[in-house]
């Protein structure tokens, strides 16, 4: 075609290339609209519970606006019997020119029936009733008066009477007035308001209107469906009426208070009925039916979650019966039950099969719209797929190139990693291999983090053994502090196992184990306190056996004893003289045992802490073993200490001191020499 | 404006290729029809324009008297304008850009090319055309004018081939489905005669 030419299509020809694009926007389509199912069978499951709610408003409006509609019809289709001996087919007519009204003027078929009903009797004749309807739609809307009201107003001024007309506020010529002159008041009227109603409806406010309009027509379609349903209801109902309003009115109590207990819902309802009432029994088939109903409101009134509903719900079923002995029968009963939410919720329950039947629809869309959508759907996403991949590959090519690039100069910290590599004698093959630079200097880094973490490593290690030391001390304080009175009861055992957070067996062997009775049977001892006592009694008299040798000169002081204060324990013993063995006799049979050898300092003062500093404090089964490395706690052995309880009196103390003052009771040489 | 609603003829190329192998003469006859209607509305199209410009008793003279005929556009002039400048009005050429065409061009988003059509090609013919097509006055006087002095002495806008188009497009049409339809009927014939 030409550009830019005016074209005037004459004849357009179906082109089978189109179908491609058709099939392509088909699929796209379908894959929409298979997302949508997706999250639509979702949304379904939800939406399903509020519309349920929304369905018993819905289906409660819905009768009572069909109810309405159905009333507002008959009086208006016996008003124009009586009035012009319409025929069926003339009644319909005017339906249906009620229908087209309301549709074209956006005003409620409601509305205009009165309207028209109130002209007919005026005019007694349907033409007439329907032009001058025309007229006050015109003016109701000019003058924004009610319809009927105006309606009234021109029937009564059709009858001559003008004061209705004058009333209303709308300006009328006086001269007519007086001559009481009907058409040419139409006349004005028309002039001056004419094709209002038509604007009106054109308006913005006039659209919402119509939508509102198209809404009530869809409420009392729904409404009439229900009421159609409920009348094979209201049949059966009707005729078991008389028992069952006696036994309603009897059981209402009851019934309520049994919903507020709320023992339970739907179905069993009727069976419980059956079981409690007779006359149930002998009514199961209409309780059946009633069960059901009322289950069924039951279920809907749940679903507000409301249990009073449920009560409002019985009794709503009472004023049932008690209306139902109106002459309104049907339409009365159809009103209550709507107003009860049984109507309801058997409109809830339509909704929700439909709802159910929209969702199951949508599932087998989604899976025909998948297999539908296929091959197709599936090659396009590889080919985005492959088009990103594309993209992203050649987008990191650009990234190498651009690393590269920069890999080609020395920065600013290659440099000084270059000039702290000479320093430390690494000259790399080539200064400008920033690469190999790089990696060198990441190397140094990186062993670096490895000595780091080895010194570290180390330190954690030295904490570890310092906070064991402390705990040490401190139980060996505690120990003494027991000890001070040459005795440890059970009740003490009791008390350290408690402190230490350990068994009193625990307890028990660490006193033993500190004190040389490690190789002991405590179960042959008859208490704790005893086992250790013993154990003490056993290092107290080895060191008293010590002392007295030392004073005889028996013993040779470490320097002299070939590998003595190694720490390792090894009795004391001097060549040609063995090792000091003390035996004892125990109570309670325990055997005999040999004590740690205890090691002379090479100086009148011996120290506790060395670099076996676990193995001095009853870890191992030296007791006071070791170098002359620690210096925190001294025990002065210059030959003072005479008796057991000063000995035990001047350890404790020391301790004591060394605990009080914040200082920790070893020193260990491990932390110093990380 | 021409209206848009264009019977879409369905198995167009498909019978005409198919009739081919058996009859050229139908198909012939076919395109016969459509070229003549085609024909007829280009020369109901031009007639407009003739009809335009003897209002005058003078086909050399322009439609409007103060549209210009024989203005002639210097390089210069062209250089110093911002605008295109306003096109002369040459009876010939105006003639000449009326044409009917069956260039399928594109696939439209109905899914359907263009089987015929009439064009107005020449930018004075396309003015002559359109020309308050928009309603209201222009933009200065003088256009305002314009527009309402070729309403008054032409009508509307639609002047040319979009007013030939909605006047005849009904008939075309059904002669051409006519033709389609005889072809088609031909076509099965020849179709059921080669099965049996």
């Amino acid at each position: 075609m030409a550009k830019g030419a005016v074209i005037a299509r004459i004849l357009s020809e179906y082109d089978a290339k189109g179908t491609k694009q058709a099939r392509k926007d088909l699929s796209e389509l379908q894959g929409k609209f298979s997302e949508f199912g997706k999250k639509a069978t979702q949304a379904f499951a939800i939406a399903a519970a509020a519309s349920a709610a929304f369905a018993i408003k819905m289906g409660v409006d819905s009768v009572k606006a069909a109810m309405a509609e159905q009333q507002s019809m008959a009086i208006l289709a016996n008003t124009l019997k009586n009035v012009t001996g319409a025929t069926n087919e003339q009644i319909d007519s005017v339906n249906s020119y009620i229908r087209s009204t309301m549709l074209r003027l956006n005003v409620q078929d409601d509305l205009l029936r009165p309207s028209l009903q109130a002209l007919v009797i005026a005019t007694h004749d349907v033409s007439k009733a329907e032009s001058l309807q025309q007229v006050a739609l015109d003016v109701s809307a000019n003058k924004g008066k009610d319809l009927t009201a105006v309606s009234v107003a021109l029937a009564k001024a059709y009858a001559g009477n003008f004061n209705a007309l004058k009333r209303l506020g709308i300006p009328l010529s006086e001269t007519l007035i007086k001559s009481k002159d009907f058409i040419g008041i139409v006349k004005e009227l028309e002039s001056a308001t004419k094709g209002s109603a038509a604007a009106a409806a054109d308006t913005f406010a006039g659209k919402i209107s119509r939508i509102g309009l198209a809404f009530d027509e869809v409420k009392k379609t729904i409404g009439n469906a229900i009421i159609l349903a409920l009348e094979p209801f209201l049949q059966k109902f009707m005729k078991f009426l008389p028992q069952i309003e006696k036994w309603l009115d009897e059981n209402a109590k009851k019934i309520a208070a049994f919903f507020i207990t709320g023992i339970s819902y739907g179905i069993a309802f009727a069976q419980v009925l059956y079981d409690t009432f007779s006359f149930v029994a002998r009514n199961i088939k209409t309780f059946e039916t009633l069960g059901a109903v009322i289950a069924a409101a039951i279920f809907g009134a749940k679903v507000a979650a409301s249990v009073q509903a449920l009560v409002t719900g019985v009794m709503a079923i009472i004023k049932v019966m008690k209306v139902l002995r109106t002459a309104s029968l049907g339409a009365a009963a159809a009103e209550a039950l709507a107003t009860g939410g049984i109507s309801a919720a058997a409109g809830a329950a339509a909704f929700a099969v439909a709802l159910g039947a929209i969702t199951l629809a949508t599932n087998k869309f989604d899976k025909d719209a998948e297999k539908a959508a296929g091959k197709v759907g599936n090659l396009k996403f590889n080919f985005k797929g492959l088009t990103t991949t594309a993209a992203d590959y050649l987008k990191g090519l650009t990234g190498v190139n651009t690393a590269t690039a920069k890999n080609t100069n020395l920065t600013a910290q290659q440099t000084k990693a270059l000039a702290d590599l000479k320093k430390m004698g690494i000259v790399p093959t080539t200064e400008k291999d920033a690469i190999e630079l790089e990696a060198a200097r990441q190397n140094l880094v990186k062993q670096g983090n490895i000595a780091e973490q080895q010194r570290i490593q180390a330190i954690l290690d030295g904490m570890t053994a310092q906070l064991a030391a402390n705990e040490a001390t401190a139980r060996y304080n505690d120990l003494l502090a027991a000890l001070s009175d040459s005795h440890i009861s059970s009740e003490e055992v009791a008390a350290l196992a408690k402190k230490w957070g350990i068994s009193q067996d625990a307890v028990v062997a660490y006193i033993a184990q500190i004190t040389g009775a490690a190789a002991f049977d405590p179960s042959q001892l008859s208490s704790p306190g005893a086992v250790a006592a013993a154990g003490w009694q056993k290092a107290l008299d080895a060191l008293n056996a010590y002392y007295a040798k030392l004073a005889s000169g028996t013993i040779l002081p470490p320097s002299l004893v070939p590998g003595s204060g190694n720490g390792a324990g090894s009795s004391v013993g001097t060549p040609g003289n063995p090792p000091v063995t003390i035996s004892s006799t125990l109570p309670y049979g325990m055997p005999n045992t040999v004590l740690g050898g205890i090691v002379l300092p090479a100086t009148p003062t011996a120290s506790f802490g060395s670099k076996d500093t676990a193995a001095q404090y009853g870890f191992g089964a030296n007791f006071m073993s070791g170098t002359s490395g620690g210096s925190t706690t001294i025990i002065n052995v210059q030959g003072n200490i005479q008796t057991q309880s000063d000995n035990a009196a001047s350890i404790a103390k020391q301790f004591q001191l060394n605990q009080l003052s914040g200082k920790t009771a070893l020193n260990l040489g491990s932390i110093a020499n990380i | 404006m021409a209206n848009n609603d264009v019977v879409i003829l369905v198995g167009l190329n498909e019978t005409l290729t198919a009739l081919k192998e058996f009859d050229q003469q139908a198909v012939k006859k076919f395109q016969k029809v459509i070229n003549d209607e085609l024909r007829h509305a280009k020369k109901d199209a031009q007639e407009l324009i003739y009809k335009a410009v003897s209002q005058g008793n003078d086909v050399q003279t322009a439609p409007l008297s103060g549209w210009q005929t024989q203005k002639k556009v210097t390089v210069q002039t062209l250089k110093q304008s911002k605008t295109r400048p306003f096109p002369s009005w040459d009876t010939s050429e105006i003639i000449a850009g009326i044409v009917s065409s069956r260039a399928t061009g594109k696939v439209r988003g109905d899914y359907t090319t263009s089987a015929g059509a009439l064009l107005n090609k020449s930018r004075a013919g396309a003015i002559f055309e359109i020309a308050g097509r928009v309603k209201g006055d222009g933009k200065t006087p003088q256009g305002t004018a314009f527009k309402r002095i070729l309403n008054e002495k032409f009508g509307e806008a639609s002047r040319v081939v979009w007013r030939i188009v909605d006047r005849d497009r009904l008939k075309i049409q059904a002669n051409i489905v006519k033709a389609l339809d005889e072809a088609k009927t031909e076509l099965q014939k020849h179709l059921e005669t080669k099965n049996s």
